[in-house]
């Protein structure tokens, strides 16, 4: 599917990324500067910044794939991306701005005055990224094999998507600071949204009506499609075989290949069928498009949207941007503009995806690239469907500028895993530990450098998942490990979060308690899961039964305030300055004072 | 300019926490009984009440991010208000509004 727009386009997005990072390679001379772009970022800007930060590859092309591939259960999972910010709002936005540090390791030490706490949060932070980071590697690589499919180098283009977006992320990061990163996110999430929403537009443009849509797709059960042997297949007692369930569903002139195929006679050749999916909530029911329970059982209807809506507000590089902005209020003002960016961006997937299913299969038959993509018009691979949904409405632009859509939400997510892995490695541990004089130069000097080292180790990652095998245990590894970060974020921070912004009597050792209980859970319910993936225990033991949860935060995050609130009860060590914490989290001298220094200077 | 006080700071902190734990309980009740509708109610997620819509996809599809986002400008616009009333009045005004409850947001 190598296409001239894409290229262009993408190309034209990684140029304004470079030009701009150099453009402001100047502002960086201090670590402030660095890490934070000077606290001066207004809302707007810095709402759209975060909207780049949040919106990974993972939502631009796996919203609407989700819901292509599952109708409402796909629409809920987006529902839960939407919501996550009331609780960031309401929780952390305010106080954590006013309390004033650079990052969350910075806040937890400052708060319970304690460099242990410091640590913990440092491996907390460093455990997220790396989580969130992985998928993104597995989204460039997987992008790249899809729009430009070639290697360079001799390398596979999976390798070649995974090193060229390293490289970029890691010059125009390290040399833009805060304030390069911060600009090119908010174009990036321009980019990716106005794609977002030209494919919208066009589908309605073509006559699409989201009630009829799902009213025509209601009328015949969700289908999607399979890759299985022709002995899978034709397994089992006639009528209630593979094949049959294939044949109920499929037009005869798509049957055609599958009846080929079985008359071969070879056992082991693969073929694609479309299947009829079955109802995981009410298995007395057909599974519909529009109703749930193609996804999630009754227990991960609850426990996956409370991962998602909990889960964002401990992810470190969206609450390091809460650090950015000049006040609390304004950080109550940026999150309201994030509520709107994302709520106006999960509509627009909700309607691509349902658009795709109805319009796909009209113009499969007639574009030959679509209709190689799909089986009786149903995608193989279901996140392709924002690219190829660009194609079939406006064309190879129209494919160039998802492209561009899906690159630039990739580097702006990064951009902000990168700053907030460095702000942790440079200020929390270099600065705190290492070296607490150093001149403001090495400072951001050491700032760059873990920069570079970590989008180094997250090469490695993005190399090794396909190495290790990790990409053929999961059939949707990016979502998979992007709800691991949320999962892991929710169970370290959230409890912390919540008990130390709004009870006084939380102590060091209760939070400490709280965190590893949460935290602790959280990354050895994942490691049960991918034990149980990739075959490493019986599925019937109870390492493999325990793996089974696919979103913890159901327990952790009860269990992690539960331990927080037990525990500082029983301990008597409350911080001996607390009170002054409570000034600086709650009181808002401050921000008077610099509003009426404003309202001075501009005379009002 | 009047510095912080932990007295003040209590005050507000107080008057704040209301309007977050309101809010949060609000939000979390919403967020469950989604779901909890989506397993248990047949006319919530069985009918369509708009072409092929059931209440569960017009809720989860469009209305519900509608809810949030109105959640978000509601609470922000009251929280930046109490913070206002509460840090600009004077003390014997904040002690009589204690008394009287919430204060007007």
């Amino acid at each position: 599917m190598l296409n001239l727009w894409a290229i262009l386009m993408v190309v034209g997005l990684i140029a304004a990324t470079v030009w701009i990072s150099v453009a402001t390679r100047k502002f960086n001379r201090t670590a402030e500067n660095f890490y934070l772009a000077g606290r001066k970022i207004g809302f707007l800007t810095n709402a759209s910044a975060i909207c780049g930060d949040y919106f990974s590859a993972a939502s631009f092309l796996g919203v609407a794939a989700a819901i292509y591939a599952s109708g409402l259960d796909g629409v809920w999972y987006a529902t839960g991306f939407g919501a996550a910010f009331v609780p960031v709002l309401i929780f952390v936005a305010g106080p954590l701005r006013r309390f004033g540090e650079y990052t969350i390791p910075d806040y937890l030490a400052a708060r319970f005055q304690s460099p242990l706490a410091r640590l913990i949060g440092v491996t907390a932070v460093q455990a997220i990224a790396i989580f969130y980071l992985a998928p993104q590697m597995v989204g460039a690589g997987a992008t790249w094999t899809v729009l430009v499919g070639k290697g360079l180098l001799g390398m596979s283009p999976f390798a070649t998507g995974v090193v060229v977006t390293v490289l970029i992320m890691m010059f125009y990061v390290a040399m833009g600071g805060m304030k390069g990163t911060t600009i090119n996110q908010m174009i990036q999430f321009w980019v990716l949204f106005t794609a977002m929403f030209l494919v919208v537009a066009l589908a309605f443009g073509r006559g699409f009506n989201l009630s009829r849509a799902v009213a025509e797709l209601n009328r015949g059960p969700l289908t999607n499609t399979a890759k299985v042997t022709v002995a899978q297949l034709m397994a089992g007692e006639e009528g209630k075989r593979l094949y049959d369930q294939a044949k109920a569903v499929m037009s005869p002139e798509a049957m055609q290949a599958v009846d080929a195929a079985v008359k071969a006679g070879d056992a082991d050749a693969a073929v694609w069928v479309v299947l009829p999916q079955k109802n995981k909530l009410h298995p007395e029911r057909t599974m519909l498009f529009g109703e749930p329970g193609h996804r999630y059982r009754w227990l991960d209807q609850f426990s996956m949207v409370l991962a998602l809506v909990l889960g964002t507000m401990g992810l470190p590089h969206i609450m390091n941007r809460y650090y950015t902005n000049p006040s609390g209020r304004t950080a109550r003002w940026t999150t309201v503009w994030v509520l709107a960016f994302v709520a106006a961006f999960y509509i627009l997937a909700t309607l691509a995806g349902v658009a795709g299913r109805v319009l796909l299969k009209a113009f499969a038959a007639a574009d030959p690239v679509v209709s190689s993509l799909t089986v009786d018009g149903q995608l193989k691979v279901t996140d392709q469907l924002m690219p190829l949904l660009g194609r079939i409405l406006a064309g190879e632009f129209g494919l160039g500028y998802v492209a561009a859509g899906a690159f630039a939400a990739m580097f702006s997510t990064i951009g902000g895993l990168l700053m907030a892995s460095a702000a942790s490695w440079g200020h929390d541990i270099y600065e705190q530990f290492i070296n607490p004089n150093a001149p403001e130069w090495k400072k951001v000097a050491v700032g760059k450098a873990a920069v570079v080292g970590m989008a180094l180790f997250s090469l490695l990652v993005g190399l090794g998942i396909p190495a290790i095998g990790l990409d053929k245990a999961y059939p949707s590894l990016i979502a998979m490990m992007v709800t691991w970060a949320f999962a892991v974020s929710a169970g370290s921070f959230v409890p912390m979060f919540i008990t130390s912004i709004w009870w006084k009597r939380a102590t060091l050792r209760g939070t400490l308690a709280g965190m590893a209980a949460g935290g602790g859970l959280t990354v050895l319910f994942i490691i049960f899961n991918i034990l149980r993936q990739t075959g490493a225990v019986a599925p019937d033991s109870l390492v493999g039964t325990l793996g089974t949860l696919t979103f913890p935060t159901v327990f952790t995050v009860p269990l992690g305030l539960l331990v927080i609130v037990a525990v500082s009860l029983l301990d008597p060590k409350l911080p001996t300055n607390v009170d002054e914490i409570w000034i600086r989290i709650h009181g808002t001298a401050r921000e008077r004072l610099q509003r009426s220094l404003q309202a001075a200077r501009t005379g009002a | 300019m009047e510095p912080d006080t932990i007295e003040r700071v209590d005050q507000v902190f107080r008057k704040q926490r209301r309007l977050t734990f309101s809010y949060a309980a609000v939000f979390f009740f919403l967020v469950l009984l989604i779901p909890y509708l989506t397993i248990n109610a047949e006319w919530w997620y069985g009918r369509p009440v708009w072409g092929g819509l059931t209440l569960n996809f017009l809720v989860v599809g469009i209305v519900f991010h509608l809810v949030y986002w109105l959640m978000g400008l509601f609470y922000t616009i009251q929280a930046n208000r109490l913070e206002d009333e509460l840090l600009n009045r004077p003390s014997h005004t904040l002690d009589s509004s204690k008394k009287g409850g919430a204060l007007h947001a």
